[in-house]
């Protein structure tokens, strides 16, 4: 037999070797795995106090902000390369690298969070070109920087003051039912505000270039009455 | 292994071909632009890491174009008899071989890639440092030891195969990751036959449902080390050296 030949067989023979060897490790990590857990597919990472969100990157997997008494940040495993982490002062600073997508394509993302934090309370967040989907917060400040292409959803949030600053060609559409009694609001750029599903009772707007906002009937009674 | 013949052997295959490569780097940088200006007409279909998306397509077409003309002159009696008469030994062909079609020819691609890059980005208006591809962000340099499993797979196939050696090569890569992949699926599903898989990567992950979520499994830190240095290091070797086996056995 050609020594070639006798090199191929051995060499398959050590690929089926190294093939059947990982999956018994792959097994391993498949029985670690608690079915019953929602957070299965994400690894938690620790983190120092902050006050401040500040998140960086790109817009292909959303991040999933939500008040909790806990707090936890959970990385979709698979994301976990592309997860950078720093608490400067009182901000934490999340470096969430990836492929972007288009805006039209956020609106309809069903992609999995790439990021999950819980959080008893933040009084900012700011978000770079990155897709933020915010939760249930119940506050008495909160400050919302949205600059690039960012895409932040805000659903069933409560606070008494609420400032807004919008950039470049971010976007923020309010969802469901949020409260706040008076909202800052200072867009620039091609900034885009859908202030359909929110119940305010001051507005303190400063729009300038060509920056859009999508209102309700009752929305824009309010607003000419302020 | 004589380095004095090492580079000769390299210089004797860039002065016989230097008007082929000249001729290929122009195609290979027309190729590009034209895979940029697809992306970028169609943007709102090719939305994502687009640059990350050329990249790899070129070297893969590029490099697998490049590695099988390294013994192109097996295809034809004559050329062969000359290259095989070459008064070197087959070990100093091959290295020479793989200097040329890995290290140059990364050097060169990735040189007349930035090029293409920069027309693109000045074509989109979007002509700035960090809008130029990084390959070593999100783990993108793994692409690298691919090409090099890939290189050493198409050396193989230009000494093996005499005549359309690139066709037949290509195929057979296609039947082998189509093989290896039905082989991966079906040990994890003697392995864990509870599990519904989904889809699986060789030496790397799989993914099962469960009540319809997706779950992906990955190696634990220290298996993925050594599972990386096999399939990134010992593997390309070994194809070399199956390279350097067959090289040796056509000389005698």
């Amino acid at each position: 037999m050609k020594t070639s030949t006798v090199f191929i067989i051995l060499l398959s023979i050590i690929i089926a070797g190294v093939l059947f060897a990982s999956n018994v490790s792959l097994k391993k990590e498949y029985e670690k795995i608690d079915l019953d857990d929602v957070f299965k597919n994400y690894v938690s990472v620790d983190s120092e106090p902050y006050s401040i969100l500040s998140i960086s990157g790109s817009n292909g997997y959303p991040i999933e902000i939500v008040q909790k008494d806990t707090n936890a940040i959970k990385v979709l495993r698979s994301r976990l390369e592309h997860f950078k982490s720093l608490v400067k002062n009182d901000t934490l600073f999340i470096e969430f690298t990836g492929s972007n997508i288009s805006m039209q394509q956020s609106f309809l993302s069903t992609t999995p969070s790439g990021i999950v934090i819980h959080k008893n309370n933040l009084s900012g967040i700011i978000a770079t070109n990155t897709h933020q989907k915010v939760n249930g917060f119940k506050t008495e400040h909160l400050t919302l920087k949205l600059k690039g292409d960012s895409f932040l959803e805000l659903k069933n949030c409560n606070a008494q003051t609420l400032s807004i600053l919008m950039e470049d060609e971010s976007h923020l559409q309010f969802l469901e039912h949020n409260i706040t009694d008076s909202i800052s609001l200072k867009m620039a750029h091609t900034s885009v505000a859908n202030l359909n599903d929110i119940t305010f009772k001051k507005v303190h707007p400063v729009l300038s270039d060509s920056v859009a906002l999508v209102l309700s009937k009752d929305v824009f009674k309010n607003l000419l009455n302020n | 292994m004589n380095y004095s013949t090492l580079s000769l052997l390299i210089k004797r295959q860039c002065k016989e071909h230097y008007k082929t490569y000249v001729t290929g780097l122009l195609v290979l940088l027309i190729l590009l632009i034209f895979m940029f200006l697809v992306v970028h007409q169609w943007k709102d279909s090719f939305s994502g890491a687009v640059q990350n998306g050329v990249f790899v397509i070129g070297l893969f077409i590029a490099g697998g174009v490049f590695s099988n003309a390294m013994f192109g002159e097996f295809s034809s009696p004559q050329s062969g008899m000359w290259l095989l008469s070459v008064p070197a030994k087959a070990s100093e062909k091959v290295v020479s071989s793989i200097v040329i079609s890995t290290v140059f020819f990364l050097l060169v691609y990735v040189i007349t890639f930035y090029i293409a890059d920069f027309f693109y980005l000045l074509f989109a208006g979007s002509l700035n440092f960090e809008s130029f591809l990084n390959p070593f962000e999100n783990g993108f340099y793994q692409f690298f030891f691919i090409y090099l499993i890939f290189n050493g797979l198409m050396l193989l196939g230009s000494v093996i195969f005499n005549k359309n050696s690139l066709i037949k090569m290509l195929l057979t890569i296609a039947v082998l990751f189509i093989l290896l992949n039905y082989l991966n699926g079906l040990l994890l599903s003697l392995l864990i036959p509870e599990a519904t898989i989904v889809s699986s990567i060789a030496f790397d992950s799989f993914l099962f449902s469960h009540h319809g979520e997706n779950v992906k499994v990955f190696l634990s830190d220290s298996i993925n080390f050594y599972n990386a240095l096999f399939v990134r290091i010992i593997l390309p070797i070994a194809l070399w050296v199956l390279v350097w086996l067959k090289l040796k056995e056509k000389e005698i």
